[in-house]
């Protein structure tokens, strides 16, 4: 019986469906044993960001190339992001063909293997996936170092010792070896050494503390409280209530205390019979107080202006200086060149101390950085300013203002005093004060 | 057929060809006159949409896109309606891919707006499954935005983007990981086991630092970089003061929302976060004004939703304050709020601050557009207006357990309150800003709401205010409209300043007295103490007030200086009517003798009941006791006045008084005691429920034209047992047999 024709094939044709077939087998297959490993890959991008990489946020002790104040140049790194991403992937990549290639070997070449098969399965697919996992990865890392690279400047790293506070810190003092804090828990005395410890509590059950100086002279401690102006000895007794009203900034010198309530200035020198006092009013609420050593006077803040404010032989009177704000001040410091002034969410502004008569045109400001200038202080000539949630910043103000860098070491800092060479902030994250060395 | 000259075939259709068009011109013209232009059917729908007439609205829409398929504005405007009258669903769809494709197009007819995209962004965040592709569209939108340098539309995009951030921080934030494997949070298991939510969140899990940050941050970045392009995007500034208020980062919050409060027009929500941050820096005038701002910025149904105390009552009593009607409600209000106030000598009532500042919170966290849900009206905002923000927060991630049925793709949130050990448990799906309660913690939180409604433990003024004691008199007034209220105060001083380290003290005692809702201050002086304090400072109030009427009254002492240094009594009374001719005594003023010639003779158990005449109680040296507390073995004057006695023919009075003293209840100071106590009160062993002293007298006086008579005697009670006692006092007249009797509590320490 003659054979039924046989179709006739092409040999190409035949070579090429048999190839698609294969191909489609294998696609099947991989899909198949693969889709939970997808899934993996995609949960690990799901919960990678909260759960693992947050902690693993890198503490903020990259030094970038720094110096400059374009915000765009300022993030802290020099590699491009793509890179990063590749770079990263190709980790992940590796990691799976490793996985892959440690299958092939465990399972005798995929003899053992009655699923996926090492060379076209395991491998490729774990190759494949850990590039996908390894770019996720990346990605989230990128965002971190984004999100926590300093806006402006470099990201520096200080040297820190840290004292516990009973509360958070509303207002700090430092003088010689004495470090005085006040919280919503009362005013405390530390050391201020390069271990700070807790000496002693101090004019306990007064409310709504707001303000502190030490007036070494005195040997007191002062407080500005929402009800009154308060001195204490340093070392023990109760506490004196010295004048009556909301204290809304407060300053030492030696044995002189300036304090502001409103509008009002009051100020007191000497002790006992020695004693003399005076008041000025302003025109404006005053918002901060500070005593230029230099000038042997007083800056006071109000809402639009400073006003240099000089107490001889116990009398205040205003001097010619004035300096016109373009926002309230929430604090003043000074050095032998500058005064400057944090301004809030205005920035910060300062003016040369040889300029620094009725003539605003000599203001240099940093505005953009910190976004919250809550305090600021200058020690050895540089001027550091407490940012708030973005940490203590260090501005310099010449020849050009601008940002030098920041440390977010110090989680929340909302005052800053500098002495003895180092710095001493408020940590309101920590409720912690805070020695940082430069 | 032949032509004339000069009209050939091709001349002549070329005449109806320019006759033709000359009609279709004319048609044309005509044509505006007969259809609505695009634009003014637009403009007609937006005004019917903002009278609330949305289906009309869509009609004219329907007809402007179908009149002018390529006007981008029209077919924005439709799209734009369409998609907001949709929420977040499935069964939605159909309308949102219309919106979607009304808004595509109009996106490619003018791709240099970014509203298109915009809109498109808003419509997939309302889409299930297309959430995440919202964050591109908002990109998109935001490259769109910055090319036109247009202020408004960036601001919009950015704070879009920035709301796609928050909701994931607001998801992961307060994140605990699970240390032990296959143990998941249960929301049951917190409400049946003991201590459950302590132990879990302290030895099976623990907080993820920095959770959910790098979202906070970049949402933080772009409400920023809204408020750059336009200071005044109110949005934007909420959303980014709720950012802020959970850092605690409150001098931020005033100045972000510093360029929108300085208007008149300033948005409402701004207004109550600002009063919010004004409220945690200690301002509290400045927060008053800020939340009174906010609520008169709120509609009335709004406003009458914020300032209810339906949320803060029990269940019954919300009902009944839920049919009062509006002054009654006014009225109930006030009176709630001037009992609340710990301290009224300060000028805030800052219960009520707490309150509004309670609302204010749950604004800002809990509401949410996409849902349209206000935050005080959430489960998360009831929780909060009761008993206030949470100590301890933790949440935990979705699971796929099929075990955990609150679990299961949806965040688990534990607000933990230490103090009273209370947990409330939320669930809800990740990335949206929607909580409900987990489990059985709806019916645990109307079990809460009956036992304790409102709590204000976490307000430092009402934390630390002692009890004053007093003793309140109600005589007779001189004329019969009045009524004498004698108020005495044994001020604890020494308490009120035990912890303070300072010379001395200024120490404010005032006292108020008024009818329900409006208390007025009737005294106040202030008194300088020196330190270390007396224990007890005696005050002494008369006033004259009216017969018969219901009043509130107020006792207070604070040093404003210090922390805690405030004391408080407060009691709700009707004084006396002085009905002429009935016969009735005054309270029983309880008193110290300390005038050595009107003093009298006493011995244990009994009482001197001499029968001269006597002058009222400021006249025969008593001294009125603030505290009824008496030491075993203590004298005591009880003073009375009897009105409405009738006099016989010769001006005299007789009748007869009756004093009883029992013992209500023995005070036992330990567990044993009070448990064999109890045993023998029961069985009749104890002193408890006997009369401690029955003392009755009889005495005639002349009435000499006066309308009262005042009675007086010490007592003296032995090593009567420590304990709250009950003295009555009954009065009868001898001729007429009229009765007429009173009683007061008073307490025995050893």
């Amino acid at each position: 019986m003659p054979k039924p024709p046989q179709p006739v094939t092409p040999p190409t044709f035949g070579r090429f469906e048999e190839i698609a077939d294969d191909t489609w087998r294998v696609v099947k297959r991989a899909t198949k044993r693969v889709a939970p490993l997808f899934a993996l890959t995609l949960s690990v991008h799901g919960v990678m960001p909260t759960e693992v990489l947050a902690q693993r946020v890198p503490p903020p002790t990259h030094r970038g190339t720094g110096g400059a104040s374009d915000l765009s140049a300022q993030n802290g790194s020099t590699r491009p992001a793509g890179r990063r991403l590749a770079r990263s992937s190709a980790f992940g990549a590796l990691s799976g063909a490793i996985l892959g290639t440690g299958f092939y070997f465990m399972s005798d070449r995929g003899a053992r293997s009655n699923g996926c098969q090492p060379l076209d399965c395991a491998i490729p697919f774990l190759t494949l996936s850990g590039a996908i996992a390894g770019l996720f990865i990346g990605r989230e890392r990128e965002a971190q170092q984004r999100a926590l690279a300093p806006r402006a400047g470099e990201s520096i790293s200080f040297s820190l010792a840290e004292a516990r506070v009973l509360a958070a810190p509303s207002y700090i003092d430092v003088r010689d070896s004495l470090l005085a804090v006040v919280s919503d828990s009362g005013a405390q005395l530390f050391s201020a050494a390069a271990s700070p410890k807790a000496l002693r509590r101090r004019a306990g059950g007064l409310s709504a503390m707001r303000q502190v100086a030490i007036a070494p002279d005195r040997g007191t401690i002062l407080l500005g409280t929402g009800s009154a102006l308060w001195e204490a000895n340093l070392l023990s007794g109760p506490a004196t209530r010295l004048a009556d009203g909301a204290v809304d900034a407060l300053a030492t010198s030696r044995d002189a205390v300036l304090s502001a309530s409103g509008k009002r200035l009051r100020f007191t020198s000497g002790v006992g019979a020695a004693s003399r006092s005076d008041s000025l009013e302003l025109s404006q609420a005053i918002t901060a107080i500070a005593h230029d050593e230099t000038a042997s006077a007083w800056w006071v803040a109000t809402d639009s202006q400073i006003v240099q404010v000089s107490s001889t032989e116990g009398r205040l009177t205003l001097t010619s200086k004035v300096l016109s704000l373009p926002a309230g001040a929430r604090a003043i410091a000074t050095n032998g060149e500058w005064i400057a002034a944090a301004l809030g969410d205005a920035g910060v502004i300062a003016w040369r101390r040889d300029g620094a008569a009725a003539d605003t045109q000599n203001a240099v400001r940093v505005e953009n950085e910190p976004r919250f200038a809550y305090d600021l202080a200058f020690l050895d000539g540089v001027l550091y300013v407490a940012g708030g949630v973005d940490g203590v910043f260090q501005l310099s103000l010449t020849p050009t203002p601008r940002v030098v860098g920041s440390s977010r070491q110090v989680r929340f800092a909302t005052t800053v005093r500098a002495g003895n060479g180092v710095l001493w902030v408020g940590d309101r994250n920590r409720i912690s004060v805070v020695r940082v060395t430069p | 057929m032949p032509f004339a000259k000069g009209w050939s075939p091709v001349r002549v259709a070329l005449l109806f060809i320019v006759a033709l068009s000359a009609a279709s011109a004319r048609l044309s013209a005509q044509a505006p006159r007969l259809r609505t232009p695009t634009d003014s059917l637009v403009r007609s729908a937006l005004e019917r949409a903002a009278a609330g007439d949305t289906s009309v609205a869509l009609e004219l829409l329907e007809r402007a896109t179908d009149q002018s398929p390529r006007d981008a504005n029209a077919l924005y405007w439709r799209g734009l309606m369409l998609s907001r009258t949709t929420a977040l669903s499935l069964t939605d769809t159909p309308r949102r891919f219309l919106a979607g494709y009304l808004l595509g197009r109009a996106n490619d007819i003018d791709p240099t707006n970014p509203r298109y995209l915009i809109e498109l962004g808003r419509i997939r965040l309302k889409t299930p499954m297309l959430r995440i592709e919202a964050e591109r569209m908002f990109r998109k939108a935001l490259a769109v935005a910055q090319a036109n340098g247009d202020p408004v539309q960036l601001a919009e995009v950015a704070f879009e983007l920035g709301t796609v951030k928050e909701r994931r921080y607001l998801s992961g934030r307060d994140r605990y990981m699970y240390t032990t494997l296959n143990v998941i949070f249960d929301p049951i298991a917190a409400r049946a086991r003991l201590h459950y939510t302590r132990e879990f969140l302290e030895h099976l899990s623990q907080p993820i630092e920095n959770s959910a940050q790098i979202d906070r941050l970049d949402a933080e970045a772009m409400f920023r970089r809204a408020l750059d392009a336009l200071p005044t995007h109110a949005p934007s500034a909420v959303a980014l003061m709720g950012l802020l208020y959970d850092e605690r980062r409150f001098a931020e919050m005033a100045a972000v929302a510093a360029p929108i409060v300085a208007l008149d027009t300033a948005s409402a929500r701004v207004l109550l976060a600002s009063g919010l941050a004004a409220y945690r820096t200690g301002q509290l005038a400045a927060a008053e004004s800020l939340f009174t701002r906010a609520l008169t910025r709120f509609s009335p149904a709004d406003q009458a939703e914020l300032t209810s105390l339906g949320r803060i009552s029990r269940q019954s009593d919300s009902v009944r304050y839920a049919e009062l009607n509006a002054d009654e409600r006014d009225r109930t209000a006030r009176a709630f709020w001037e009992a609340a106030d710990p301290v009224l000598s300060t000028p805030e009532n800052e219960a009520r601050l707490e309150f509004w500042a309670r609302m204010a919170y749950a604004d800002l966290r809990f509401t949410d557009s996409d849902t349209r849900q206000l935050g005080w009206n959430t489960d998360r905002g009831m929780i909060i207006a009761r008993y206030g923000e949470p100590p301890v927060v933790a949440t935990f991630a979705p699971t796929s357990d099929a075990d955990a049925r609150d679990a299961i793709g949806r965040v688990i949130t534990v607000w933990y309150y230490p103090r009273t050990e209370t947990e409330f448990v939320f669930t809800g799906p990740a990335a949206m800003n929607i909580a409900f309660f987990a489990g059985n913690h709806r019916g645990y939180a109307e079990e809460q709401r009956e036992e304790a409604p409102f709590l204000l433990d976490n307000v430092p003024a009402a934390l630390g205010v002692d009890t004053i004691p007093v003793q309140l008199v109600r005589f007779h007034g001189t004329t019969p409209t009045q009524s004498e209220l004698l108020v005495a105060a044994s001020i604890p001083v020494a308490k009120l300043y035990a912890n303070a380290e300072i010379d001395r003290g200024r120490l404010e005692q005032s006292l108020w007295v008024g009818p329900l809702a409006a208390l007025a201050i009737a005294r106040r002086d202030t008194v300088t103490v020196a330190l270390p304090a007396p224990a007890r400072m005696s005050r002494v109030w008369l006033d004259t007030l009216t017969a018969g009427a219901n009043y509130r009254m107020r006792v207070e002492s604070r040093d404003g200086a210090l922390q805690g240094a405030v004391g408080r009594a407060q009691a709700d009374f009707t004084m006396l009517s002085n009905e002429t001719g009935r016969l009735s005594v005054s309270d029983l003023l309880f008193a110290d003798r300390v005038s050595a010639s009107r003093a009298l003779s006493n011995t244990e158990g009994r009482a001197d009941t001499r029968s001269a005449s006597i002058g009222r109680w400021n006249t025969i040296g008593l001294v009125p006791r603030g505290d009824v507390t008496l030491v075993q073995r203590d004298t005591f004057a009880v003073y009375w006045e009897n009105y409405g006695l009738a006099p016989d023919v010769n001006g005299r009075v007789t009748y007869d008084v009756r004093l009883i003293i029992t013992l209500e209840q023995i005070a036992r100071s330990n567990g044993v005691s009070r448990f064999f106590g109890g045993l023998s009160d029961i069985v009749g062993l104890s002193a408890e429920g006997d009369q401690q002293l029955g003392l009755r007298f009889e005495r005639t006086e002349a009435l000499e034209g006066r309308d009262r008579v005042p009675d007086v005697v010490t007592l003296g009670l032995g090593s009567a047992p420590a304990g709250r006692y009950r003295l009555e006092l009954i009065v009868t007249e001898r001729a007429s047999k009229r009765v007429t009797r009173t009683q007061r509590q008073f307490f025995i320490r050893e």
